[in-house]
């Protein structure tokens, strides 16, 4: 009875258009069958994006995990006050939106942008650098959007560690690396993997960032599904990536939660 | 604490290390303000010198200052929207234990990790098949659906952690069923519930890829009226917008903030 307005809601956003997506992605000019999907992989623009957007996501995720880490580890060791300070960094950029930021990175990557100019007047280079609407400007626009989503959760994931599990291993005399390589680390895996599971599917889906810093040669999944719909009206195959992301993320969702506890993937996204 | 771990210098490294990310994470958003108040005619570092002229830019042209207002007025009705779905779910869920929970929970969170782009597209379609295609009225469902999990979330976990026995309690001591929820459950779960509202508030205020697809000229958002100022080229306005956006974010924390507390305090006395 409460769940009424939920599911109402949810039932007219959610479960009706992606039903009929579904749909849609088996309707073909021939009448109904799984022509769109073949096609996804067999055009070769088509599967050579579904390619570049899956290595860029795991790029990117894997490189929030390496960088997200050790912020992780300090935000976690950190005195409250400074846990509070840095949390507040690590949240903020997410209220402030990817839209602001990934414009904020092309005026900072530009030809006449800082980092370019610093260099120039440093004399390391003699002519700027193209670091923007390239690869480089979206894997680090990318990095940088979806760091906090890697680390709140490895923060969260650090927390539930039993501190003294640590206190033991090294009372049983091992060394602090050890200590860390065979307890801190193995323990804090659960939080490594909603956060690595979380950047990829953000990635992989991503519209705003690939659209504004990436160059022609970078497009992803979500740009050529908008120019299916809205430039050259062919909803059926967009329909059918459309559901691919779908069936990409419930994969990936069961599997993790075969491992963990699939609320443990959210819990760390409230505070 | 920490030097019952590792020795000092390598905290010191990874303090360096953290702080470094940091400033990485936080660089975008501080170098808005030097564009922002930039007097050159292009973007240009270093800045040339200081001006508002992207802010009178901003004020005097019609399409970001109703854009602002459309953006406004979407944020407070999915805010009141999502907060109502959210909460309600959340009592069924944690107290009512309905049947399922686990799995109908999962699916409430659904819209926090699936794919928006796939939302985005499904969305298009159907809301032109209802005629609701440009609306707010539509908008405001669809940004719902997106905000709903961020209150649900907040009023399930402060409501699975408080004490129910405060609500057993009340009621042996002759309090209605309606009382106790006016006088106990209602104090204790409305900081959950704000935080959720605020949380819904900036998800429906940064929302772009479904307002991408469902919005019209009529229905224009401030994201939607951003990604055209910078898609082609880039207008410097947008700095402008976007330091105006960070100041309304920060006075609607403070807000919050303030809020929250006179909760806390009323609660009290």
């Amino acid at each position: 009875m409460l769940l009424l307005p939920v599911f109402a809601l949810y039932a007219l956003v959610l479960v009706y258009p992606l039903a009929w997506l579904l749909f849609r992605s088996f309707v073909t000019d021939a009448g109904f069958g799984v022509e769109n999907y073949a096609q996804v992989f067999d055009t070769s623009v088509f599967a050579s994006v579904v390619y570049r957007s899956f290595v860029i996501a795991l790029i990117v995720s894997a490189t929030c995990v390496l960088v997200g880490y050790p912020l992780a580890y300090v935000i976690h060791h950190a005195p409250p006050r400074i846990r509070v300070i840095m949390t507040t960094a690590v949240v903020s950029p997410v209220l402030v939106g990817a839209l602001i930021r990934s414009f904020a990175w092309i005026a900072i990557l530009e030809n006449q942008g800082i980092v370019n100019a610093s260099l120039v007047m440093a004399g390391v280079i003699e002519d700027p650098v193209q670091l923007v609407y390239n690869r480089i400007g979206l894997l680090i626009g990318m990095v940088n959007v979806m760091l906090p989503f890697c680390v709140l959760p490895m923060v969260a994931g650090m927390k539930a560690i039993d501190a003294r599990l640590l206190s033991a291993a090294k009372s049983l005399g091992a060394s602090p690396i050890r200590g860390f390589l065979r307890v801190f680390l193995p323990l804090s895996i659960q939080g490594v993997s909603a956060g690595a599971l979380l950047t990829f599917l953000l990635s992989l889906g991503f519209y705003i960032t690939p659209a504004l810093l990436g160059g022609r040669k970078d497009a992803m999944i979500a740009q050529i599904i908008q120019v299916q719909v809205m430039n050259l009206g062919e909803f059926n195959i967009a329909a059918a990536m459309g559901w691919l992301l779908m069936v990409v993320t419930i994969v990936l969702l069961l599997a993790y939660g075969r491992f963990f506890n699939l609320n443990s993937l959210f819990g760390s996204q409230a505070r | 604490m920490k030097s019952k771990h590792l020795n000092s210098a390598t905290w010191v490294l990874l303090y360096v290390v953290a702080f470094t990310i940091l400033i990485f994470t936080l660089l975008p958003i501080l170098m808005i303000f030097p564009f922002a108040f930039n007097s050159a005619k292009y973007l240009s570092f270093p800045p040339q010198g200081f001006s508002l002229q992207w802010f009178v830019a901003f004020f005097s042209e019609p399409s970001w200052v109703n854009a602002t207002l459309k953006s406004l007025q979407i944020a407070v009705l999915t805010t009141l929207l999502s907060m109502a779905c959210g909460t309600l779910a959340a009592f069924a869920i944690v107290r009512k234990k309905v049947r399922y929970g686990n799995t109908i929970s999962i699916f409430l969170l659904f819209p926090m990790i699936g794919p928006h782009i796939t939302f985005a597209i499904g969305v298009f379609g159907i809301f032109a098949r209802l005629n609701i295609a440009g609306t707010t009225f539509g908008l405001v469902l669809a940004h719902s659906a997106i905000a709903v999990p961020f209150v649900y979330i907040n009023v399930a976990s402060r409501l699975s952690t408080f004490d129910a026995s405060l609500e057993r309690a009340a009621q042996s001591l002759g309090a209605s069923q309606l009382e106790c929820f006016l006088r106990i459950t209602t104090p204790i779960i409305a900081p959950a519930i704000i935080a959720g509202g605020v949380f819904a508030f900036i998800i429906s205020w940064d929302e772009f890829i479904v307002t991408y697809f469902v919005a019209d000229t009529n229905t224009q958002t401030l994201p939607l009226r951003f990604f055209s100022g910078i898609q082609y080229g880039v207008d410097v306005t947008a700095a402008a917008a976007a330091v105006l956006v960070l100041m309304a974010l920060i006075l609607a924390i403070v807000l919050y903030r303030l809020t929250s507390f006179w909760i806390n305090r009323r609660r009290w006395k």
